[in-house]
């Protein structure tokens, strides 16, 4: 091929990456790609651009861009552009490894697709940008195509405004608080409000002001976002039409605007109290939903899991040290903690518990300094989690705390713990009665 | 969905009555014993009173069974090498004493005639009365849900999980329940009612840390039983053996010896210590099937 011939895929190089590298540079490895190696053009582009460029600046370049509606399943590398509608965020554990992962809905004009993005770019994306996507890859997932930014996609907001297709929107639907899931998109709840405060974030377009707070009914409460102010008061009871379900750590959540279709609702409703106790969960219940909101479960410890005990760490950014070193930082002078890793069952399944340090120094009855005293008499760390299963180990508990679901099951980050210590005599006297009643 | 199996509460009468095994075919998969009431059982919590303890390896290698009685009878445990702490544990136990266990299912069954369920624990620890009661307790309520689902099982033609969830019951109790009524002929629901009763009752009035003489004929213990624990032992310490070697060989790149090091990182990998490890190869060693061609080599004769 001809220098002349190189020329304009020189220029388009050039202005995506910027002057950092000499245009007779990039000259000399497109030619010597595409005559050495025999890459064709675009291949021999791109690895350039990723060799010398940030690949997520490369614009779209003669990219072969494809419409959403055009996408089929299994397609290795496509590209298009769309208007992000929703992102949401969760955590995910792959290989052991916790990893945080992306999902929502992405539209063009001619339709809508889901799409999960496992490496997460620095420049996080947001609801209502429009970004150019490259690479990205496409499954078939419940018979319909999703689609996946892996590490080899490229993702770049553009300065461009998008109409989206003309969906008809869905009529929300009726929904029970405590039966919302995956499969609901906009919803009609009817709740009390149980708590509600107000919170300024920062848009783009100066300081603004959010409201949140738990909304609840008969069978369960789910925290909600008002975009806006709803004038919603504390214990109001309200249907809220049209709220959207989002999941945030695997745990539904309410967003809503002044578009919502708010209704004051009269009549008999439970008080905030009697909603707000907390039922006892099964552990199967947990298992088989995206997580819950302030759960509590009563079961036994049968396992304190490595990680118990006296931790240390980095001062940073409060990763677990290992061996004094944290994987970023490297060695650090590391800041005492205490904490359970621990196996609850219940009967019904099992879940993780992270009890943390002023629970487990409350469960134990010893304060961190007397552990700390403890494992240096002994000269021993992890004597303190010896001490944990002495104390915890087949012992009943009552937890309360978010759940949130992954392969793995259930796990539960505590908010409060303690030892259950029912009067079994006279809960067997009311069963055997009971029970006498019913022959 | 990697869930832990979950540890059932259940009366060793309803255990030790268990005739219906689900052994997986595929590696690493669960398998279960399931119950009369249709527990589907790979773990279990129990609590109890152990009233006798007997060392039947040698005082280096110990292996403990014992006898650890409930309101209906008695669990039969037993813990040898690959269960350190916990025969620690049951070793120092001068019966009666309360104890708390978690562990898995076990069933030996070399032929029709030898049937014995047993518990292979995780964690035992010594308790008290208190916990004791909650546990009789919570097993009882627990009792009293299986006996309702079983009593819809087996007025089932066609006892199914899905038609056991349609009546509102969870996976859990539904695939044991529908297992345990196509399996077991009939069974006496009454007698388990009657003993949840008893059992509460004995809970309502307070009247802890009594031992009740234990019904040993509930216990299908035949004298080769020990004899059946035995050449589990062995079994599986071929296998181990086994493993050992193919480790050896496998890390063999060039014929020169696989590195010590590498071995105890495999055999870790494979879930035998360290400890376990230097055993076997002594044995191996002494038998003739590997040598230490140079220091901290292992290599296949
Ligand atoms: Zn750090």
């Amino acid at each position: 091929m001809d220098k002349e011939d190189l020329s304009p895929h020189v220029d388009e190089i050039m202005e995506a990456i910027g002057d950092k590298v000499p245009r007779e540079k990039i000259s000399e490895e497109l030619e010597r790609y595409i005559d050495v190696f025999r890459l064709n053009i675009q291949t021999a582009k791109r690895t350039i651009l990723k060799k010398f460029g940030d690949l997520t600046e490369e614009p779209v370049i003669s990219a072969n861009l494809k419409k959403l509606s055009e996408i089929q399943p299994g397609e290795m590398s496509v590209n298009f552009v769309g208007k992000i509608i929703t992102v949401n965020d969760k955590e995910i554990e792959a290989r052991g490894e916790k990893k945080r992962i992306l999902y929502g809905l992405i539209g063009d004009d001619t339709g809508t697709l889901s799409y999960t993005v496992w490496d997460i770019p620095e420049k996080r994306f947001d609801r209502g940008d429009v970004i150019s996507v490259r690479n990205a890859y496409s499954k078939e997932y419940n018979g319909r195509v999703q689609l996946n930014f892996g590490s080899r996609t490229g993702i770049k907001e553009i300065d461009e405004e998008i109409e989206l297709a003309d969906i008809p929107i869905s009529t929300p639907k009726p929904a029970k608080i405590g039966e919302i899931d995956d499969d609901a998109r906009s919803v009609e709840v009817t709740g009390r409000i149980v708590s509600i405060e107000k919170k300024i974030i920062s848009g783009d377009s100066g300081p603004r002001e959010i409201f949140t707070g738990l909304i609840a009914d008969e069978t369960g409460r789910i925290r909600f976002t008002s975009w806006g102010d709803t004038r919603l008061k504390e214990d109001d009871v309200v249907c809220i039409s049209g709220a959207s379900v989002r999941f945030w750590r695997g745990m539904p959540q309410l967003n809503f605007d002044e578009r919502a279709e708010i209704t004051r609702v009269k009549g008999d409703f439970p008080d905030a109290k009697s909603l707000m106790e907390s039922q006892i969960a099964e552990i199967f219940s947990l298992n088989e939903g995206a997580g819950a909101i302030d759960v509590t479960i009563n079961g036994v410890i049968m396992q304190i899991r490595e990680g118990s005990g006296l931790i240390f760490r980095c001062p940073e950014c409060k990763r677990v040290l290992q061996k004094g070193s944290c994987r970023i930082h490297g060695k650090v002078d590391g800041v005492a903690d205490l904490r359970v890793k621990g196996v609850i069952d219940d009967g019904t399944g099992a879940l993780t518990a992270i009890i943390n340090r002023d629970l487990t120094e409350e469960l134990i009855d010893m304060t961190i300094d007397e552990c700390i005293e403890k494992a240096r008499e002994v000269m021993d760390y992890d004597s303190i989690k010896d001490i944990l299963e002495d104390r915890l180990l087949a012992q009943p508990l009552q937890l309360r705390g978010n759940v949130t679901v992954d392969e793995y099951g259930p796990m539960m980050i505590a908010q409060s713990a303690d030892r259950l210590d029912p009067d079994i005599k006279s809960e067997a006297e009311k069963l055997v009665i009971r029970l006498e009643e019913s022959e | 969905m990697n869930a832990r199996e979950l540890a059932w509460r259940v009366f060793s009468k309803e255990f030790n009555s268990s005739t219906l095994d689900i052994i997986s075919t595929e590696e690493k998969a669960p398998s279960y014993v399931v119950t009369p009431l249709g527990a589907k059982v790979n773990r279990v919590f129990a609590v109890g009173v152990v009233t006798d303890t007997e060392n039947i390896g040698s005082e280096e290698s110990p292996m403990i069974r014992a006898r650890m009685a409930d309101p209906s009878g008695s669990y039969y445990i037993s813990a040898g090498q690959f269960q350190p702490e916990a025969t620690m544990v049951l070793r120092d136990i001068q019966p009666p004493e309360f104890v708390a266990i978690v562990g898995k299912a076990r069933v030996y069954s070399p032929d029709e005639s030898v049937r014995l369920l047993s518990i292979r624990p995780e964690v035992i620890r010594k308790c008290d009365s208190k916990l004791r009661d909650y546990w009789v307790y919570e097993t009882c309520r627990m009792t009293l849900q299986r006996i309702d689902i079983m009593k819809e099982a087996m007025e089932m033609s066609d006892p199914s999980v899905e038609e056991l969830k349609k009546l509102g019951y969870p996976d859990y109790l539904a695939e044991g329940a529908a297992a345990a009524a196509k399996h077991y002929e009939n069974v006496d629901l009454r007698a388990f009612e009657e003993l949840v009763r008893d059992s509460l009752r004995e809970v309502a009035s307070g009247s802890t840390g009594e031992i009740k003489e234990v019904d040993l004929e509930e216990m299908i213990v035949s004298p080769e039983a020990d004899e059946v624990e035995v050449a589990e032992i062995k079994a599986s310490s071929e296998d181990q053996e086994e493993t050992v070697l193919q480790t050896i060989d496998s890390l063999d790149k060039d014929g020169k010896g696989s590195d010590w090091n590498e071995v105890v990182v495999d055999a870790k990998r494979r879930g035998i210590d360290r400890e376990r490890l230097e055993e076997i190869c002594t044995d191996l060693m002494d038998r003739g099937e590997i040598y230490e061609p140079e220091l901290g080599r292992l290599k296949r004769i």
